[in-house]
Formats: C-alpha cells, sequence, structure tokens
C-alpha cells in the first residue's frame, strides 16, 4: 500500500545543500519535506571537514560547539619535501559535520520541515496534474517543486535529462580516514603534492582538535587506477604517522568540474556536489552547498503565489549562484587545469625559489607565468576556459 | 560486464558519478545492470576501494580499459 504525501517543495537528499535548502523554503512559508537515503543525517562523513569563517557568514550562523580546530596558517610540501607555510590571511575551521548537519536537520524540523530519513528515491518524473511525483519503494510525494541535493551521484537529474556523468579528469577520487598521533601539528592544513603521493591530486592533512586530524587523498580520475586511493592513504599514513590509531575510514568521490548548466529545468532545482559545485582547486564544497542551498530554498519559496510556483522565476538561483560562487568556480576550474599539467620537478622548484625569496615575493601570478613559460599550450587552454 | 564486492564498497556512489550509461545504481547497496554496461572500465579505475572487477565470463572478450582523457 503506498501512501501519497503533498507538499509546494520536496527536498531530495539531506548534506548540507539539502538541509538549507529545506530550512529556507519553510522560511519563505512553504510546506517542505526533505528526504535522505540514510537513516542518520550526517553519517558517515565523506569530507576533509574545512570550511572558511566567510562560508558560514552568508549562509548559516555557525555555532562555536561545531568547531573542532581553528586553521591558523596552511603549509605546502612539495613532491621532495620542502615545506612552504602560507602567510596567513585566512581564517578558517575544522568543524564537526556530524553533529552540524544534526543540529541544521533538527532546526529545519522546528520550522516545519517534514522529515523523511531512510527513505530512497528512485524516481521523479513530472506530473500529469502538474508538479512532480517523487517515489520510493513504500511511498509516493507529490511536489510543485523538487530541489536535487543528492549528492555527486546526481543520478536522478540524468533521468530528467541532465548530463550529470563526470569525466575521469573532472573527478577527483578520495579516500579519508581520522587518525590520533603526537606528530599531528595543531592549528594547521598541511598539503602534500606530487605524483607519488597522490597522482592529478594531493594529500591533506587537517588538524581536528587534540592529537587528532582528518587525513585524506585524491586522486584525478582519470590517473587513477583500482584501489589506488586507499592504498596510497595508508602508506602515506604509515610514513608520517606510524603507528597512529586510524577510524573512520571512508571514501567518495569529489566533483571538479564546471557546475552544472542549467541549474534549473522546470520546477526543479539543482543544489550542492549534486549540481557540481566544488572549488576546483582546494577541493572545498561545503561553502558552495550551504549557499546554493539558501539560494535555492529561498528562490523556489518566492517562486510560488496563490499555492501555485512559477517555473520562470526559478531561473533567478542560477543568477544567484552564478555571481555569488559561480564565476570563483569557473576560476578554480581554469587554474586547476594549469595545475594539473605541473610536474613534480616544477613544483619543487617552485617550493626552492619560495625558500629563497620568501613567500611573500613569490605570487600566484609568478608561478602561473613559470608555468605558461614552460608550457606554452596552457595559456591558450586556459584563455580559452576563462572566456 | 562487472562485477561488485558489496563488502568492500563503502557506497560513496564515485562509480554512479562516471558511469556514462547509468547502469550503477546506489540504493541500500550498490548494484550493477550488465545489461547496460559497455564494460568502459571508469568505474573500476575510480573505484577508490577497488570493490569493483571486471567480470571475465567464458567466451566473452577481456573487458578493455578506456583510455584516460584527462590533460
Amino acid at each position: 500500500m503506498t501512501s501519497t504525501r503533498y507538499f509546494d517543495i520536496a527536498v531530495i537528499g539531506g548534506g548540507p545543500a539539502g538541509i538549507v535548502a529545506a530550512t529556507h523554503a519553510a522560511k519563505g512559508g512553504r510546506t517542505v519535506c526533505l528526504v535522505d537515503r540514510k537513516k542518520s543525517p550526517g553519517y558517515p562523513v565523506r569530507c576533509g571537514e574545512a570550511i572558511g569563517l566567510k562560508g558560514f557568514a552568508s549562509s548559516v550562523s555557525l555555532k562555536q560547539e561545531w568547531i573542532r580546530s581553528r586553521i591558523s596558517y596552511m603549509k605546502l610540501v612539495s613532491p621532495s619535501g620542502i615545506a612552504v607555510t602560507v602567510p596567513n590571511n585566512y581564517e578558517g575551521y575544522i568543524v564537526d559535520r556530524e553533529k552540524m548537519e544534526k543540529d541544521l536537520t533538527a532546526d529545519a524540523v522546528a520550522l516545519g520541515v517534514e522529515f523523511f530519513a531512510g527513505m530512497s528515491v528512485v524516481s521523479v518524473l513530472p506530473h500529469t496534474d502538474g508538479g512532480y511525483e517523487c517515489r520510493s519503494s513504500s511511498s509516493v510525494i507529490r511536489a510543485q517543486c523538487v530541489i536535487l541535493a543528492e549528492g555527486v551521484e546526481s543520478r536522478l537529474a540524468r533521468a530528467l535529462g541532465w548530463t550529470t556523468c563526470l569525466a575521469p579528469g573532472d573527478l577527483h577520487s578520495c579516500a579519508f580516514a581520522r587518525i590520533a598521533h603526537d606528530d599531528v601539528e595543531p592549528g594547521t592544513c598541511v598539503f602534500y603534492l606530487g605524483a607519488g603521493r597522490a597522482p592529478g591530486g594531493y594529500v591533506w592533512v587537517f588538524h581536528r582538535g587534540g592529537n587528532t586530524a582528518n587525513v585524506g587523498l585524491g586522486v584525478m580520475g582519470a590517473r587513477c587506477q583500482k584501489g589506488m586511493p586507499r592504498a596510497l592513504l595508508y602508506s602515506f599514513i604509515n610514513e608520517k604517522f606510524p603507528g597512529a590509531r586510524v577510524t573512520d575510514f571512508h571514501c567518495g568521490g569529489v566533483p571538479m568540474g564546471k557546475w552544472i548548466r542549467p541549474l534549473v529545468k522546470g520546477g526543479v532545482m539543482l543544489a550542492g556536489d549534486a549540481a557540481h559545485m566544488m572549488n576546483c582547486v582546494s577541493g572545498a564544497g561545503i561553502a558552495y552547498a550551504l549557499y546554493s542551498g539558501r539560494a535555492a530554498g529561498t528562490v523556489a519559496a518566492e517562486s510560488f503565489s496563490g499555492g501555485m510556483c512559477s517555473h520562470e522565476s526559478l531561473k533567478e538561483y542560477q543568477n544567484r549562484w552564478a555571481s555569488f560562487y559561480g564565476r570563483q568556480q569557473d576560476r578554480s576550474y581554469a587554474i586547476k587545469e594549469v595545475m594539473v599539467g605541473f610536474t613534480d620537478a616544477f613544483l619543487d622548484g617552485v617550493a626552492r625559489s619560495v625558500m629563497r625569496n620568501g613567500a611573500k615575493k613569490m605570487s600566484i601570478l609568478s608561478i602561473f607565468v613559470k608555468a605558461f613559460i614552460s608550457r606554452p599550450l596552457l595559456l591558450l587552454k586556459v584563455m580559452r576556459l576563462l572566456r | 560486464m562487472i562485477d561488485i564486492d558489496n563488502a568492500t564498497c563503502d557506497e560513496c556512489a564515485t562509480c554512479v558519478s562516471v558511469c556514462p550509461v547509468d547502469a550503477i545504481v546506489l540504493d541500500d547497496r550498490v548494484t550493477i545492470d550488465n545489461k547496460k554496461c559497455i564494460s568502459c572500465g571508469r568505474c573500476v579505475a575510480v573505484c577508490p576501494v577497488g570493490a569493483l572487477t571486471p567480470a571475465v565470463r567464458a567466451g566473452a572478450p577481456a573487458p578493455m580499459r578506456e583510455k584516460g582523457t584527462g590533460t
């Protein structure tokens, strides 16, 4: 026996983008449901949990109890082991994402959002009576507007005509773990570069309070081989943190491509990883997800008038995204396309120049000028990407 | 044709995100529709834990690993 429930707005996917979308849709006075495949929000965490202060300011008010560590500086380690400390002009945190998502979900529910946990939506299709029908094995949800925030696989969006399949060059295959070890540097995010450590990507170690850290790595999909991320992660931990206590091993795919266009089709909007929203240089996606969720939820609520949703006015969501983070992502994509061409020898050369001249004299621009001199075709490629 | 080892799989859906023919589904667990599968090998290469393996079936040609498309 299948039951049908009716809402103005249905949000599929209970990660940061979906929770915030549902919250803002409800704040706008609509009836909203939030559906998540998992039984418990926020678990498992497939993420380094790093976010800049600005990433919160625009979307969610940061709660002190989410903060596990304050990041006061970053360090880059070249393939041959030269460590360069990046002068800090950045305020960032490592947050407890599981706690954050549980709290945000509770806030959404308190605002009247109906939360369906452990419900796997298998199809979202237009309904003959208008609006959309979202089906799981046991129930049916009808809504005028649907926000898809289902994560990187973005499979429901495919059935609605979006091309969401990622090219192997536009994906990082990642492995993550939490470790406890006395060599973890407090207040730091450390990035290790080099084809031997993570082909086309990097390893990161983010201090997570006490002697614990989130350690992870991403390998560019086009350079990845079966099981490589997990094997490389464990060999990195054994090398740098021998005997570390390793907990919460998980893996995941990080979209490193362009954000999906259009973001709106009919009454359906894409948000967060499902829209491939990600800073393609840093791999940071939480701030993008929070902002896109807020923008999608707010615009969705504003598009209702007298119980009817104007699909035309939903398109405003894409304008807001494009002018806030969208352009930044486009730039990060162009930079990433250059960086994947950097050889280990080139990265070591840059690190040595920085050690000689000081980091302040070594601007990002001068690094890129060097890169373009050694590989002129890159310049053409980047100009095409930025156009 | 691809085989999946569900005991090794972490259900991260990285394979789903690269499948060009929508042959992989993550529901309660990951399943592969081998009728749709074109044996391109992308999912095998990107699975972070190596839970996917090209299936060798009697009489079938060996699956090919697709050439990388990255730069």
